[in-house]
Order: C-alpha cells, then sequence, then structure tokens
C-alpha cells in the first residue's frame, strides 16, 4: 500500500514537472519572432499567402490558445485545417510536423530504434569499462596501471566527443578503413550489419563516458575502502572479494546508478552531437532538423519527450535507490 | 529564385565554390569520357533530411531531383554549350494569342501515369488549381497571380474550379491571364505544371507516394533515411528528350554529414563510385581534392551561376554619384577570395543583372576599373556626389547563413579605404528576411544577397529585384529601387511575346537600372559538385548552375 | 560525493598549498590555468606584439590556388605564430588568445551564476528544512529533467541577434548548472545543522542569515570551490559544443567550438587550423579538471588520508 502511494507520488511529480517543462519551452519558442509559416510559404511570399499558412497551421490563434490546443491534442488529437485537406493528428498528439509530412509521435518513433541502438550499446560499454577499470584501479591504488588509467580518464573527460568522433571517423573509417562510416543498418534486417555499423559511434560515445565513470567509481572505491565498517569486515577475517564485492560495491553502485540514470536518459534523449556526427538517423538528428528548418512544432515535440525520459529515468533511479539502500526506502 | 539555394536543392551546403585549379575554363564535364548506359543504380547522397516529390509544395529545377517522378506542361533545354530555352515536355511550348493574355498548349499524346490511367489536360489543370489549396502551398507560385480569379481562389478540394484555365478536350489546355505576359511558357516549366490525377491528391503526404509522369515512380520513402525511385513503366521514352531514365533505380541517401560526403565521394569506394553529391563542395573540400588526381578529374563545376551583389538601399542613399562611388570602392577579388579562396573557384567578376547562360543577355560594363577596385575615384565620385569626406555609419546588415558575415568582412574592409564607413549587423534568417523583404520600409542602408533567376528568363532576373512592386511584402526588392519609368519597361517587356524583342528590351533595362546603380554586382558565383567513378553523362549547362541529374547514368 | 566532510583541520590555502607541493599532476594544471588565463586576460596585449589581430584579412598569406595557408605548418611564421586561417588570412594565433577570453569568460562566469544559486538554494533548503526543502527538491528535478542541451540548441537558434550572445550563454549555462550545486551544499548543510556550534548560534538567537554567513559558510568553502572547480571543463565545454553546433558564439568573435567546427573540414590539408584550438579546449579543460581532483583531494578529508 505504501509502495503504491509512493508510486502514485512520484506519478504525480512527474506529470507536474513534464506540464512546467512544456510550458517553459513553448512560452520560449513562442515568444521568439520567429515565423514557421514563412517556410510554407512559397515564393512569390506575398502578404496573403502568409496569411493564409498561417491560417492554416494554426498560428493565427493567440499563444494561450495555441497552448491550451496543444495539450488538448494529447488527449483527444488534433485537426488543422478543413475539408479535404484537412490534416488529423491522432491521439495523443503532441503536434505535427509540416515540413516532414507526419505526426511528432510517428517520427519520434520512427527514430526511437536508433537512438536507443546507440545509447544502450554504448552505456552497456562504457558501464563495464568504466567500473570495472574504476575497481581494478581503487584497488590497485598507486600502481603504474593507477596512475595510467587515471592520466588516460582525465584525457577522456577533456576531449570533447566531436572532436574525438570526427578524429575516430577519420582515422578508423577512411584512412584505416577498418568500420563502415556512419549509417544504420536496422536491427531486424541484419544483425551483423547493425552492430559493425554501430561499433564505431560506440566506441566515442563509450570514450567519453567511461573516463567519467572510472572516476567516480575509483573516487567512490577509495572512500568507501576507507569506512569503518570495511575495516570491521577485513579485521573478521572475511575474504577480500566477499569485502570488495559484496559490501563496498554495493555503497559504491549508489552514486553510481544516481549518475547513470541520468546520463543515459539524457542519452537516450538524443545523442545529439554522436548522431550528427555518423548521420545516423535518431532524435538528435531529427532535433537539429528542427531547429535547422524552425519546426517548432517537431522542436517541442523532441524536447517534451527528452524531458520525459530523463524524468522517467529520474524515478527509475530513485525506486533503485530503495531497492539498493535500504536506509533511502520509501522517505 | 532565392537567395538561399537550399530551397532548392535540400542542402545547408557550405559557401559557393570553385573550380580546378589552373584553367579558366572550368570544367563542366567528367573527364571520364566512359558513357553512360542502360541499367544500375544511381545513388545521391543528400544533406537535408527531406526530399520532396509534392509538386505544389516545390520549388525544384526541372533538371534535379523532381524531374525523376513528374514532368511538366514544358520543359528546358539543358545541354552543355547551349543556352537554355523552352522545349515542349508533356505539352508543346505554347501559343499566344490576345496579345499575349491567352495561351494554349497541345498535349502529345498517348502519355500515362504509372498508374496506366492516360494523362489529360484535366491533371494539369487540377495539378495548377491544388497549388492554390492552403494546406499545399509552399512552391513556386509566379503563376498564381497571373491566372484570371487566383487572388480569391483556394484550391479545387471544396469543388470550386479556377475557370480560366480551360480544358476544350482532353489534349487541349488553355490559359487566360490578366495580363499580357510573354514569359507563360516558362511558367509552364515550373513545378505547380505537373499533373495530378484529377481528384487525387489531398493527402498532406502525396509526395511520398506521388502518381508518376516521369521515368520514375517512388517505390519506398523512408522518412530521414532514404528515399527509393524504380522505374515507371508506363513512361514514354519517346516522346520524352529532356529525361535519358538511364539507372533502373535512383536512391537518394538522407541526413548524411556535409564533410563525410566529400570524403567518401573522394575515397570513391564501392557503392560510392555510382553516387554523387547534392550539395556543392565547400572550399575546403576542394582544396583537399586538389592533392587527389582522381578526385579532382570527377568534379564538375559550374560556368557561372547565381549573381551575388551588394544592395544599396536606394530610400536611404538618394544621391546617384554617391551610389555610383559604390561600383568603384568594392574589392571584387578580396570579396572572391572571402567565398571561396580563389577568383577562379568563386566565380567571375560581374558587371551586368542578367546572369550569364541566359538567351539575350549582353556583356557590358558600365564601370570599368581593376577587379580589385579604385578607391581613388569612388572618394572622386563621393566628393562630386557632395560627400568629400566620405560616408559614415552606414548600417550593413547581413544574414548569417551562406558565409555572409565574412564576405561582408571583405566588403566593409574595402569600402573603408573609399572613406566609407560602415558597421556589420548579422541577423538570423527569418529576421532578416522580415527587414529586408517583408518591411514596408527599412533601416538599413546597404546588404548582401545572391539571386539566381527561377526560370532562365532576363525577366525573372530583373523583374522580382528591381519593380516598385516588389518592395516589401515578401518582395526580394531589397534594394528597394523604385523608378516609375523603369516600371513600364518591366511591363512591357513582360507582355513582349516575341523572345527576341523581350530579350531587346531586358538588356536595354538591365543598362538603365545599372546606370542608376542600385545595386552592385559583384560575383557570378561557381558550384562545384563531385561525382563517383562510374557516374557518366554528369554535366553542368551555362544555366542553371547545378548539374543535370536527369541525363546521368551508370557506366558499365 | 563527500556527504560527510568534518570541520576542516587547517586553513583551506594552507591545504591547497600543500598539495600543490605534493601533486605533480594538480601543479600542471595549475600552472596551465594560470597560463592560459593569463592569455585570456592579456589577449590584446599579446596579439599587439604578434603584430596582428583576430578579424583583419590577411589573403597575402593564402595559397592562391586553395585558398588554404601558404607555407609548411597551416602558414606557421614570424608573423603568425600559430599561422593562420584558411580563406580568410585572420591569424590564429589571435584567434586562440582571443577564443580564450571567450571560454575563460562564459565558464568561469557560467560557474560563479550556478555556484551563487546553488549555495544559496541549496543551503536555504538544507537549513531551513520543511515545505522550502520540499518545494527546492522539486524544482530540482524539473531542472534536471531538461534536457538542456535540447533546450540550449534551440534557445540558439531562435533568438534574436540583438540579444547580447555572451549574456545569454552565461545566464543559460549558469542557470541550468545550480541543482548539482545545491545538492551538494545542502547534504553538508543537513550535516553542520546538527553540529553544536550551530545549535548554539541557533539558541542564542541569531538569524538564519547570520547562521549561515557566521557558522555554515565558512566550513562550505572546501566542497564549494571544489565542485565549482570540477564543474568549469563541464561549462567550458559547453559552450564549445554549442558553438561547434553553430548556436554560441557569432562570428566575428572568436571562440574555440567554432574555430574547430570549421577545422575538422580541414584537417587533411591543413591539420594546425584544428590542431591549435583544439589543443587550447583539450588543455584547458585537462587543467581544470586535474586541478580539481587535487583540490577535492586536499580538501576532502576522507579520501586524503591514504595519499
Amino acid at each position: 500500500m505504501r509502495t503504491l502511494r509512493f508510486v502514485a507520488g512520484r506519478l504525480a511529480g512527474t506529470l507536474l514537472v513534464l506540464l512546467v517543462v512544456v510550458f517553459i519551452t513553448y512560452v520560449v519558442f513562442y515568444l521568439v519572432p520567429s515565423d514557421p509559416a514563412q517556410l510554407s510559404c512559397g515564393r512569390p511570399c506575398t502578404e496573403q499567402n502568409l496569411a493564409l499558412a498561417r491560417e492554416f497551421m494554426g498560428l493565427d490563434d493567440p499563444a494561450w490558445r495555441q497552448f491550451l490546443d496543444f495539450l488538448g491534442g494529447i488527449v483527444t488529437g488534433r485537426t488543422f485545417g478543413a475539408g479535404a485537406t484537412s490534416i488529423h493528428c491522432a491521439a495523443p498528439c503532441f503536434g505535427y510536423s509540416f515540413q516532414q509530412n507526419a505526426d511528432v509521435v510517428v517520427l519520434i518513433s520512427e527514430r526511437l530504434p536508433v537512438t536507443f541502438s546507440l545509447g544502450l550499446g554504448a552505456a552497456v560499454l562504457w558501464l563495464v569499462t568504466g567500473v570495472g577499470a574504476g575497481v581494478f584501479s581503487a584497488l590497485r591504488r598507486g600502481t603504474a596501471w593507477d596512475r595510467i588509467t587515471l592520466a588516460g580518464s582525465v584525457a577522456g573527460v577533456s576531449a570533447p566527443v566531436y572532436l574525438v568522433g570526427l578524429l575516430g571517423i577519420l582515422v578508423l573509417g577512411f584512412t584505416l578503413d577498418v568500420v563502415p562510416v556512419g549509417g544504420y543498418v536496422p536491427f531486424a534486417e541484419s544483425p551483423v550489419d547493425w552492430a559493425w555499423h554501430l561499433v564505431l559511434p560506440w566506441l566515442v560515445l563509450a570514450f567519453s563516458h567511461a573516463a567519467v565513470y572510472l572516476r567516480l567509481t575509483r573516487s567512490q572505491m577509495l572512500e568507501t575502502l576507507g569506512e569503518d565498517y570495511i575495516r570491521t569486515a577485513r579485521a573478521n577475517g572475511l575474504r577480500e572479494s566477499t569485502v570488495v564485492g559484496k559490501h563496498a560495491l554495493r555503497n559504491v553502485l549508489l552514486p553510481i546508478v544516481t549518475v547513470f540514470g541520468i546520463d543515459l536518459g539524457a542519452l537516450l534523449g538524443g545523442a545529439v552531437i554522436t548522431e550528427r556526427v555518423f548521420s545516423l538517423p535518431g532524435l538528435g538528428g531529427l532535433l537539429i532538423d528542427a531547429v535547422n528548418q524552425r519546426d517548432l512544432p517537431l522542436l517541442l515535440g523532441c524536447t517534451l519527450f527528452a524531458a520525459f525520459l530523463i524524468v522517467l529515468a529520474n524515478v527509475l533511479v530513485d525506486l533503485c535507490y530503495g531497492v539498493l539502500d535500504p536506509r533511502a526506502r520509501l522517505t | 529564385m532565392a537567395k538561399q539555394v537550399r530551397k532548392l536543392i535540400p542542402v545547408a551546403a557550405a559557401v559557393v565554390l570553385l573550380a580546378a585549379c589552373g584553367a579558366n575554363d572550368p570544367k563542366t564535364t567528367g573527364a571520364q569520357t566512359a558513357k553512360a548506359e542502360r541499367g544500375g543504380t544511381l545513388r545521391i547522397l543528400n544533406e537535408g533530411q527531406t526530399v520532396n516529390y509534392d509538386p505544389a509544395k516545390s520549388g525544384s529545377l526541372p533538371i534535379t531531383s523532381l524531374g525523376y517522378v513528374h514532368r511538366r506542361l514544358t520543359g528546358w533545354l539543358n545541354a552543355e554549350g547551349k543556352e537554355a530555352s523552352v522545349v515542349p515536355d508533356l505539352g508543346d511550348v505554347g501559343k499566344s494569342s490576345e496579345g499575349g493574355k491567352t495561351w494554349t498548349f497541345t498535349l502529345k499524346d498517348g502519355q500515362k501515369f504509372s498508374d496506366g490511367t492516360p494523362i489529360r489536360s484535366k491533371d494539369i489543370k487540377w495539378g495548377v488549381e491544388r497549388t492554390y489549396a492552403p494546406a499545399f502551398s509552399g512552391g513556386l507560385g509566379y503563376h498564381k497571380q497571373l491566372l484570371v480569379g487566383g487572388a480569391d481562389y483556394r484550391g479545387p478540394f471544396e469543388g470550386k474550379s479556377l475557370d480560366s484555365i480551360e480544358t476544350p478536350d482532353d489534349k487541349t489546355i488553355v490559359f487566360h491571364l490578366n495580363r499580357p505576359y510573354g514569359d507563360w511558357p516558362w511558367i509552364a516549366s515550373t513545378p505547380a505544371f505537373a499533373p495530378v490525377p484529377e481528384g487525387k491528391g489531398s493527402e498532406p503526404d502525396y509526395g511520398e507516394h506521388p502518381v508518376a509522369s516521369g521515368p520514375y515512380q517512388v517505390a519506398e520513402y523512408q522518412r530521414g533515411v532514404k528515399v527509393r525511385l524504380t522505374r515507371n513503366a508506363n513512361w514514354d521514352k519517346g516522346s520524352d528528350d529532356i529525361r535519358g531514365g538511364l539507372p533502373d533505380e535512383v536512391v537518394f541517401q538522407l541526413g548524411q554529414d556535409a564533410s563525410v560526403v566529400s570524403q567518401r565521394l573522394i575515397a570513391d569506394s564501392g557503392d560510392d563510385k555510382e553516387a554523387f553529391g547534392s550539395s556543392f563542395a565547400s572550399p575546403a573540400q576542394l582544396a583537399t581534392l586538389q592533392g587527389n588526381a582522381s578526385a579532382k578529374s570527377r568534379l564538375v563545376t559550374s560556368k557561372s551561376g547565381a549573381l551575388a551583389y551588394l544592395a544599396i538601399n536606394t530610400q536611404k542613399i538618394t544621391n546617384p554619384k554617391a551610389r555610383q562611388a559604390f561600383q568603384y570602392a568594392v574589392d571584387k577579388t578580396s570579396y572572391q577570395i572571402a567565398s571561396a579562396g580563389s577568383a577562379q573557384l568563386a566565380g567571375d567578376a560581374a558587371t551586368t543583372l542578367i546572369t550569364q547562360g541566359i538567351a539575350g543577355r549582353e556583356q557590358f560594363d558600365l564601370y570599368p576599373t581593376q577587379p580589385s577596385g579604385d578607391p581613388e575615384k569612388a572618394k572622386q565620385l563621393l566628393a562630386e556626389g557632395g560627400f568629400p569626406n566620405g560616408l559614415e555609419n552606414l548600417d550593413f546588415v547581413v544574414a548569417k547563413s551562406n558565409d555572409y558575415p565574412t564576405k561582408a568582412q571583405a566588403i566593409q574592409a574595402a569600402l573603408a579605404k573609399a572613406n566609407i564607413k560602415v558597421n556589420i549587423r548579422v541577423l538570423d534568417t527569418d529576421a532578416y528576411e522580415a527587414e529586408t523583404n517583408q518591411a514596408k520600409d527599412a533601416a538599413y542602408d546597404l546588404t548582401l544577397s545572391s539571386w539566381q533567376p527561377d526560370f532562365p528568363s532576363a525577366n525573372a532576373n530583373i523583374q522580382p529585384l528591381f519593380a516598385s512592386s516588389e518592395i516589401g511584402g515578401g518582395g526580394y526588392n531589397i534594394s528597394r529601387y523604385s523608378n516609375p519609368d523603369v516600371d513600364k519597361l518591366i511591363e512591357a517587356a513582360q507582355s513582349e511575346v516575341d523572345p527576341a524583342a523581350a530579350a531587346k528590351k531586358w538588356a536595354e533595362l538591365d543598362k538603365k537600372i545599372l546606370a542608376d546603380s542600385p545595386v552592385v554586382p559583384l560575383i557570378y558565383t561557381r558550384n562545384s559538385f563531385l561525382h563517383g567513378s562510374k557516374v557518366a553523362n554528369f554535366f553542368i549547362a551555362d544555366f542553371p548552375s547545378y548539374p543535370n541529374y536527369l541525363q546521368a547514368g551508370i557506366a558499365k | 560525493m563527500s556527504e560527510n566532510v568534518g570541520a576542516p583541520t587547517r586553513s583551506v590555502r594552507a591545504a591547497v598549498r600543500a598539495m600543490l607541493r605534493r601533486d605533480r599532476w594538480a601543479l600542471a594544471g595549475a600552472i596551465t590555468i594560470a597560463v592560459l588565463g593569463l592569455a585570456a586576460v592579456a589577449a590584446d596585449l599579446l596579439t599587439a606584439i604578434e603584430g596582428q589581430d583576430p578579424y583583419s584579412y590577411r589573403t597575402e598569406a593564402l595559397d592562391p590556388q586553395t585558398g588554404g595557408p601558404a607555407g609548411v605548418l597551416g602558414g606557421v611564421s614570424g608573423a603568425h605564430w600559430f599561422g593562420v586561417e584558411p580563406l580568410t588570412g585572420r591569424d590564429l594565433f589571435a584567434i586562440v588568445v582571443h577564443g580564450a577570453r571567450t571560454s575563460f569568460l562564459i565558464g568561469l562566469a557560467a560557474t560563479v551564476v550556478s555556484v551563487v544559486l546553488g549555495v544559496l538554494v541549496g543551503a536555504g533548503a538544507g537549513y531551513l528544512g520543511g515545505w522550502v526543502d520540499r518545494v527546492v527538491t522539486w524544482t530540482a528535478d524539473v531542472f534536471l529533467g531538461f534536457p538542456y542541451l535540447v533546450f540550449m540548441i534551440a534557445l540558439g537558434a531562435v533568438v534574436p541577434s540583438n540579444v547580447s550572445r555572451p549574456l545569454m550563454l552565461i545566464v543559460v549555462i549558469g542557470f541550468f548548472g545550480w541543482p548539482s550545486v545545491a545538492r551538494i551544499v545542502r547534504a553538508q548543510v543537513l550535516t553542520l545543522k546538527k553540529r553544536n556550534f550551530v545549535s548554539a548560534a541557533r539558541i542564542l538567537g541569531a538569524s538564519p542569515w547570520q547562521v549561515f554567513r557566521a557558522e555554515l559558510l565558512p566550513n562550505l568553502w572546501a566542497p564549494i570551490i571544489v565542485v565549482a572547480t570540477l564543474s568549469i571543463p563541464g561549462k567550458i565545454g559547453l559552450e564549445a559544443a554549442l558553438s561547434f553546433l553553430g548556436v554560441g558564439i557569432p562570428p566575428p568573435t572568436p571562440s574555440w567550438g567554432r574555430a574547430i567546427s570549421t577545422a575538422v573540414e580541414w584537417v587533411a590539408t591543413d591539420p594546425m587550423f584544428l590542431f591549435f584550438p583544439g589543443g587550447a579546449l583539450f588543455l584547458a579543460t585537462w587543467a581544470f579538471t586535474v586541478f580539481g581532483d587535487g583540490l577535492r583531494d586536499a580538501l576532502d578529508p576522507k579520501t586524503d588520508v591514504r595519499r
């Protein structure tokens, strides 16, 4: 029962957060003097044509009306224009992209598998290497291994991901011709090709993140290993692997899970830079396109979806906390 | 056509560019003497995320992507060394009557849509009417104001028809205009005149599965990923001289990163041998090519192109001598370097308003001077105009796209030598258009822009830029030039039905307008495109400065 | 992060000095920061010595065939210490040092904004507790839930150019950074609240603000400095990333991110154009990171015990 109330409370909080995010985004984008109707106006763009385009896209309504229409559309769906050429956006309607002639929801769902493939694959890679190396470094503190990985991780943190990506493409993709450059092959079509085309993006993304997790894990591990209860466990004669694996690691995982949740949420909202560099048709690419084309409905939809994922990740992280840390249960 | 070529081919391309090194005559065809053969898959690497196949929403040239799927009422002659002219496509080149207010076209026999139904004049009428519906605006609309009743017409989907388009029988179509217009056959080559089966095309994503009249049809449209065209079995090759229809399939790969495209084409491996890029090569890419003989031989450069110009706001700088001073103050060489690294790469210095490759164009130079300008002469003219101390604090507004801020700086530095001090103000595209195109009055003194006509007629070079009706309200007369004599002459030239006579009138207008110096022509912008080694018959004619997609094929 | 920092056993400055003597990496980082910072502050002076500026076109330094820099190493010479930018001939050294000014200005100012906001809000939440704490935590959730990169990209694209771009970047980047600072400060304050000296001050009638200034803040400096220093590289990187994507600092103001974005295309023929600004960005990020690491080791008793 308490769990149920907790979940319901979190859900309500989540919805409120999303509403605020949508509202702020909407206000910012619609206050700014940028007219999406211009792109649908044609050439020559006479005032009359512009007015007709605005009317069709529902832009001549007052801003508050447009916002309510948008919110209403999420529940009931929306219709643009009238008669035989009217456009129906099925519920839940998060907007309609006039540039790409499709519901925002449809566009996002088409791109989702790509971003998820990229994000989840890279995440697995960086967790395993980052956390693993971090634990190992902490245990072998002060040795050559530790110093090298530490220096390497600082380098990894300092190098911007787009630079690493582009250099990776140049070296591994073109000069050495080891991996194909960019493009996405759906998993259903060919799992081997799917993985092969994603190897370079995975490596690039994982490199930057693994460095962060290595540092985090190492410092957390060092902190935990200095705790009294670890000393007690050791003094009690427990094996080192039990001490580290069962007792220390549990404590270390807490902050890592927190950061991971947020990172993953942000990544799945669209690894904008990586996707652009590797020409992957994911959510990041969709967003950049929306920005370049001033496609405000699509922009709004992408922002909202990204926010949703981060908030979801936060909730999941909190639930995980409850599992991992008895002290934090349902307070 | 617009200053922003990205409307033309969906591309956020880099700056203009240039030619191979050395030769003054840029290479306009691939060095491969291999012949293009029937068959194979042609691949097009596209930077943009969409390829638009809805003719009502399209501003596309007849020789590029839209031409694969849709034929139009008339077409363009597009071949190397030949000037562009109107040629028959689905219909003939048209006959005028009533002094140019009525135009009659006769369709060729036996043309069919991809679904097997015959193409009738009613289908062309439906296609034109469709462009009036607000749901399908966004394409070229030169015809909209010219057809009688167009101002109030809202499309055919509510049961209303545009009476000024008559279809007395299946093979004849008659257009009634509200004024004489000699260039109507050119207008009939715009995308709006592609046939759409009567009654169809009401869905918003019609462009993803249109009914085709050209050599290919849209077999697969994967948004953001690729578009695959396969043969339209009902296309009649015999009646179509404009399109080669050589490859079996054409595949557009969407959303490609520009520098990666360039690398792939230079590397020329695997499927990329049968590919070409839809965006121009940037100066950086061209510099990379210089060291690679194979890649250099696969680069094709246009001879000429869009007119880049410095527009002077004639409502603010009203003294004609002062405006003429700008003709001498500007340093076209530094502009060329700022555009693309060298004069050869950027394009020839321009001295006329009508772009090269247009029939009837006359080459002249009203303000002959050295390529890098003549600051002393400029100062002298300013003094004669009553500005012995030069001009100060001029507002130079530019859009932030297409590297305009960089080019503006080159102009600024040159003007400073002639005692003309300007302040550069950079605006986002929307804000820039609002201030230059939409506003009735403007605060700026100078601006940079570029113009390629939407169809190869001097009319399209001059009227949109210099008719007083095109000031504000979406027009492109950003120098705000308003001269009643010129307006009358433009009207007369537009009404002239005989092309030769019309060409003479336009050439005279060219000189007359430039004598008033509302703009300083800078360069005719060259574009370069790279293709794979198996792509053959890939060329750029004199006009427009884009490759002919329709004749290209794969060499075995 | 550190949850339970106790009262410092020695002053912050002494700890930092001791750390710098011991930790060579941190020392290297500190020196690099000083050098880059000096370059940023003295950018005008340095470019005057060189005889160039980041805005003038020097087309005579370009190869007339390609538009790339003439000469080796991207045009490195006595007149142009780092070579020149292709197509314009602008001096790369001037661009790099002026770009340092941009990056440092935005990175540091944004950090100040984040820290000030984060400290006030976090301390308030931690000390006052109750509904204040709940509201703050919930607001932090909203901010963390904001896809800030997406938002900043979109904002950068739609905000008109007459709004000062550096100011906008500082405000936006800084504003999105407060939750992480607040979280740490709040945790610290929660611990400190229970300590005797704080309770004593409260009993003696000190107002929350007085307690904050006199009792809490002195004990908060250590974690504040650490989190501030460690967040600077992220902010510098974020500005560079936004400029790389074209929505950061507009031309002609020099920016490392924008220079990198242009340089990537030229890497086959002029790799030095990427090397100098890219290297500078890397060094700046790296320097603040190692220095911040050193600070954390010095000021956080838990991890410095077994060095």
